[in-house]
C-alpha cells in the first residue's frame, strides 16, 4: 500500500468499480484530501476482497492497467473500513457541548474589533427603536394582563378576546392624525353596527316566540336561527359592497 | 357564511383600486357576527341589548388601551412622519 501510493500519487479514478454509497464528491475528496471521510450511507459491500490487500500488501510498482485498477480500489476499501473503525469507535457526543464548540470556533475576533471601533452611538436608540417597532402589539398585551385578574375577568366575562381582537386591528403604531381618524371611523361604524345587531336580535326572539310552544324550554330554535343567518348574510354582503364601491374607507 | 364572506371580497370586485383592508368594516363584521352566532340562542329572560352592550363596552375598552398606548408610549405626529422619515433612515427614530 505504501508502495503503491508512494509510486501512483495520482489515483486514477475512471473505470474503478465503486462500492455502494460513494458518490462523486467522495471522489473528488479523495482526490484532493486523500484521507477518505465518507458517511455511512448505507450497507456498502467492498468490490476487491482478498485478493486487492494481497495485491498492495506484495507491492506493484511496475503493475499493469488492471492490477492498478484492483489495487486503488483496494486501498480505497482499506480506507473504508478505517472510516468504519474510527466511526464506530468514536463515541457520541452531547449536542449542547458540540454546539458550544461551533460556537466557539465560529467566533470571529475581527467582529469583536469592529465592534470596539465603530461602537453603536448610544444603547438607547436599540432600546427605542424596539419599543417603537412593536407599540402596536402593546394594548392586546397590556389587556391580556389585565385579563388575568380575577375582577376584570370577571366583568368582561369569556367575551376577552374580543376587546385583545380590536386593539390590535386598531393600530396603535399609527401617527396621531392618522390614529385619531381611524378611531373616530372605527366608532362610527362600532356605533351603527350596534343597533342593527339589537334589530337581528329582535327579529330572531320574535321569531321564536311566534315558532315555539309556550311550555317548550329549548334553547335552539330553528327560526331564530334562520333569521339570525339572513341577518347575517345580508349584513356582510352589503358591507363588503359599501367597502368595495367606497374605497377612502380603506385604512392601512 | 364564509363563502358570502369569500365571494365580495375575492372574487367580484377584482379592480378595487386600495386592495387594502377595511379596519372598520372588519370591525363592524366581527360585532355582527358575533351577535347573530351567539345571541339568537339566549333566552327570554336576558335582554336583547345584552350582548351588543357588552360587546360595545369591550370595543370602548380595547380603543382606549389603543389611543392611551398611541398618546404615551413614543408618541409620533404625522409632521414628523412627514418632513423627518424621507430624509433619514429608521435609526433616526430617536429624533422623533
Amino acid at each position: 500500500m505504501a508502495k503503491a501510493s508512494s509510486t501512483y500519487d495520482i489515483i486514477e479514478v475512471g473505470p474503478i468499480t465503486m462500492p455502494s454509497g460513494f458518490t462523486v464528491s467522495d471522489l473528488i475528496r479523495l482526490r484532493y484530501t486523500k484521507t477518505l471521510q465518507v458517511l455511512p450511507y448505507g450497507p456498502r459491500t467492498m468490490s476487491s476482497g482478498g485478493k486487492g490487500i494481497d495485491l498492495a500488501e506484495g507491492g506493484h510498482a511496475d503493475a499493469d492497467a488492471t492490477t492498478l485498477k484492483t489495487s486503488s480500489s483496494a486501498v480505497m476499501g482499506q480506507q473504508m473500513a478505517a472510516v468504519d473503525d474510527a466511526l464506530e469507535q468514536t463515541p457520541q457526543q452531547n449536542w449542547i457541548i458540540a454546539w458550544i464548540k461551533g460556537q466557539i470556533t465560529g467566533f470571529s475576533f475581527p467582529l469583536v474589533l469592529m465592534a470596539i471601533k465603530f461602537p453603536p452611538p448610544s444603547l438607547l436608540v436599540p432600546l427605542q427603536l424596539t419599543v417603537f417597532v412593536s407599540r402596536a402589539s402593546l394594548p392586546p398585551i397590556i389587556f391580556l394582563a389585565m385579563y388575568r385578574s380575577t375582577p376584570v375577568a370577571n366583568e368582561i366575562g369569556s367575551l376577552g378576546y374580543i376587546v385583545a381582537i380590536i386593539a390590535s386591528l386598531q393600530f396603535a403604531m399609527q401617527p396621531r392624525s392618522k390614529y385619531l381618524q381611524s378611531l373616530l371611523q372605527n366608532i362610527i361604524f362600532t356605533c351603527a353596527a350596534v343597533p342593527y345587531s339589537i334589530l337581528g336580535l329582535y327579529c330572531a326572539r320574535v321569531a321564536r316566540q311566534h315558532t315555539q310552544a309556550p311550555g317548550d324550554r329549548n334553547r335552539y330554535n330553528s327560526s331564530a336561527a334562520a333569521v339570525s343567518a339572513i341577518f347575517l348574510f345580508v349584513n356582510v354582503y352589503a358591507l363588503n359592497v359599501f367597502r368595495a364601491v367606497y374605497s377612502p374607507f380603506c385604512v392601512v | 357564511m364564509f363563502l358570502e364572506l369569500y365571494i365580495p371580497r375575492f372574487a367580484l370586485f377584482k379592480e378595487q383600486r386600495h386592495p387594502a383592508l377595511t379596519i372598520s368594516v372588519v370591525m363592524w363584521s366581527i360585532l355582527t357576527n358575533v351577535s347573530f352566532t351567539l345571541g339568537y340562542i339566549l333566552p327570554d329572560a336576558v335582554p336583547i341589548y345584552y350582548l351588543p352592550k357588552r360587546l360595545l363596552i369591550n370595543y370602548l375598552i380595547a380603543f382606549g388601551l389603543a389611543t392611551g398606548v398611541n398618546f404615551v408610549v413614543l408618541p409620533v405626529t404625522s409632521r414628523k412622519i412627514f418632513f423627518v422619515l424621507p430624509n433619514s433612515s429608521i435609526t433616526d427614530i430617536a429624533f422623533l
